[in-house]
């Protein structure tokens, strides 16, 4: 390991830390977290402190890209996979439609959106809607950022493809939302 | 006058909707501080400071099973030497 | 001059565009107008409703607060995309024959003017949305304070769970910690409240909060450059003009002060930068010494960062 910023502290490397944090975004009980691991609250949370810190140290942002890259591969931790939050059959269905149909990710991106601008908090309404924990989306999304990514190079036509699809879908849910409050304020006025 | 009425009424409902529904991750429970003490599982011993928090040091029960580096508040001088 | 050679018909035939435009920019400012007065009054009805809320919103995160806003913003968002939506069909999409020059002629002037109109109440949703977030403020002193006080009350409360001896919470800790028993040495488990784990994150906030000025000092400069150089280009203009030498010399004199003083502030530039860090890495320090170190790693990577 060459750069010391990647050292494991008291023990827990990044990759321990993302995948906790995934595990606690996901809603499992951090009692079990830290058994599983074999630690105590006061340990994690230095750890956590300090990890934090070496983001904020490190000007080339490996810390923070390789976070990231860890955080969705939390299943993969070999302390940590037989940690599942409790999801119903529904909620899991979803969540593997969520990794493989980008349209299905793209529409649950623009309705989590359309769910702020109307005052839920979106990542409950897709908890409540589709079972699907902040956690998990996030991790998903981290995966579909990578696909992005790559098409910045070749293939920028798949990326304005996705972005109408997310904004079409978005649409939908805001005038779902507004039908639900009532319309919108300028609703009246038309041209 | 009764613009200003729909103004108001669409921000009382927004308003009744943004702080009655239920937050992600649940309610904000503010927790006082306490102070508690690990006591060995297999021996039933206390946690000494000269023992080191990693093990106990009379049945080297594994309490931790990280090896302790230089943090804020623990030091790696907590190791526990038993083993 | 274009106009001189065109017969009747063609002058008519304009006419009747340019009547059929001037009705469609009547309605489209009459459009923009209503929604300009919905914008403001909706902004100016939940300012009050958003104030109260940050400032009674229980919870910690005031998530309450953060919804309303949100979607107060969304409503605001909502009004622009009906008068981008309209502006798009109605004014960008507006139908005419392109290949009759006098008539894409008159079409840009109608555009022009619409879009001209669409940019001020562009410029007015901005300020409303401004105003709506400016309704958000967090007192970290007063967050602070409290971790301050719960503190003093708690230090001395605690006893050994082994022994029952009293046990000295020496300093406000903000991660659990292992506090050792004076009488019987055992390691006692420390778990700090909810507030006193906040400490690092206040911290931050608020010795930006306590340093701003100085970075307002820093962020000021390009302003000040800019009014030098145009100051500047004043004096230069009007040498073009200009043949009394004395003046001449005077008014090069000036230019020449003016250089020096534009250099001079951009050449503070960097150590204002590096006097509010340091100032605001100092009171960071003093609110959680436990991090002093690490902060300084933060500091120097800062500091690195701007010099690039």
């Amino acid at each position: 390991m060459s750069n010391p910023l990647l050292e494991p502290i008291h023990g827990i490397s990044l990759y321990d830390y993302a995948a906790v944090s995934a595990k606690m975004a996901s809603g499992i009980d951090p009692k079990s977290i830290y058994k599983a691991l074999g630690i105590e609250p006061a340990v994690f949370e230095e750890a956590s402190a300090l990890w934090v810190t070496r983001m904020q140290e490190d000007s080339t942002f490996e810390v923070t890209i390789l976070f990231g890259q860890y955080f969705s591969e939390a299943d993969k931790h070999p302390k940590l996979n037989g940690l599942q939050a409790e999801v119903s059959e529904e909620g899991k269905a979803n969540l593997e439609k969520l990794k493989t149909d980008r349209y299905f990710y793209e529409e649950l991106c623009g309705a989590r959106q359309a769910a702020y601008e109307y005052g839920l908090d979106g990542a409950q309404w897709i908890q409540d809607n589709f079972g699907i924990s902040l956690g998990d989306f996030q991790a998903v999304a981290m995966k579909w950022s990578e696909v992005q990514a790559q098409d910045i190079h070749n293939n920028t036509e798949n990326i304005h493809h996705f972005v109408d699809y997310q904004q079409k879908k978005q649409a939908e849910y805001a005038a779902k939302f507004a039908s639900e409050q009532g319309g919108n304020v300028a609703d009246d006025v038309e041209f | 006058m009764s613009e200003n009425k729909k103004t108001l009424s669409l921000l009382e409902r927004m308003k009744q909707k943004a702080v009655g529904q239920k937050s992600y991750g649940g309610e904000y429970i503010e927790e006082p501080a306490k102070v508690n003490a690990r006591t060995c599982p297999n021996c039933g011993a206390g946690r000494a400071e000269q023992d080191g928090l990693t093990h106990c040091a009379y049945c080297s029960f594994e309490f931790l099973s990280v090896k302790l580096t230089d943090g804020i508040n623990i030091k790696k001088e907590d190791n526990s030497q038993t083993i | 001059m274009s106009g001189f050679f065109k017969n009747g018909s063609e002058d008519s035939r304009i006419i009747v565009v340019r009547k059929e435009m001037n009705e469609t920019k009547e309605r489209f400012f009459t459009f923009i107008e209503k929604l300009e007065d919905k914008l403001r009054e909706f902004t100016a009805a939940s300012i009050p409703e958003l104030t109260e809320l940050n400032n009674t919103d229980p919870d910690q995160f005031k998530r309450g607060y953060h919804r309303m806003k949100a979607a107060v913003l969304g409503q605001l968002d909502s009004i622009q995309k009906k008068a981008l939506d309209v502006k798009e069909e109605k004014i960008a999409g507006y139908a005419f024959s392109s290949d009759d020059h006098e008539v894409s002629k008159v079409y840009l002037e109608f555009r022009n003017e619409c879009y001209d109109r669409y940019f001020q109440f562009d410029e007015l949703y901005a300020r409303c949305r401004q105003e709506v977030e400016d309704t958000y403020a967090e007192d970290f002193e007063l967050q602070y304070q409290k971790i301050l006080d719960e503190h003093e009350s708690i230090k001395d409360k605690f006893r050994c769970k082994q022994c029952g001896s009293p046990i000295t919470i020496d300093r406000i800790y903000f991660t659990t910690t292992y506090i050792t028993c004076p009488a019987c040495q055992t390691r006692n488990t420390f778990e700090p409240s909810t507030q006193a784990k906040m400490l690092e994150h206040i911290g931050r906030s608020l010795a930006e909060q306590r340093t701003r000025h100085l970075l307002k000092e820093h962020d000021e400069i390009p302003e000040k450059t800019q009014a030098l150089y145009l100051q500047r280009h004043h004096l230069e203009l009007s040498l073009i003009q200009e043949n009394d030498k004395k003046i001449i010399e005077q008014k090069t004199a000036e230019i020449h002060a003016l250089e020096k003083q534009h250099q001079e502030l951009e050449s503070t530039r960097p150590a204002l930068y590096q006097k509010y860090l340091r100032a605001m890495f100092d009171e960071w320090n003093k609110i959680n010494p436990a991090l002093a170190d690490e902060h300084e790693k933060f500091y120097i990577r800062l500091l690195n960062d701007y010099a690039k």
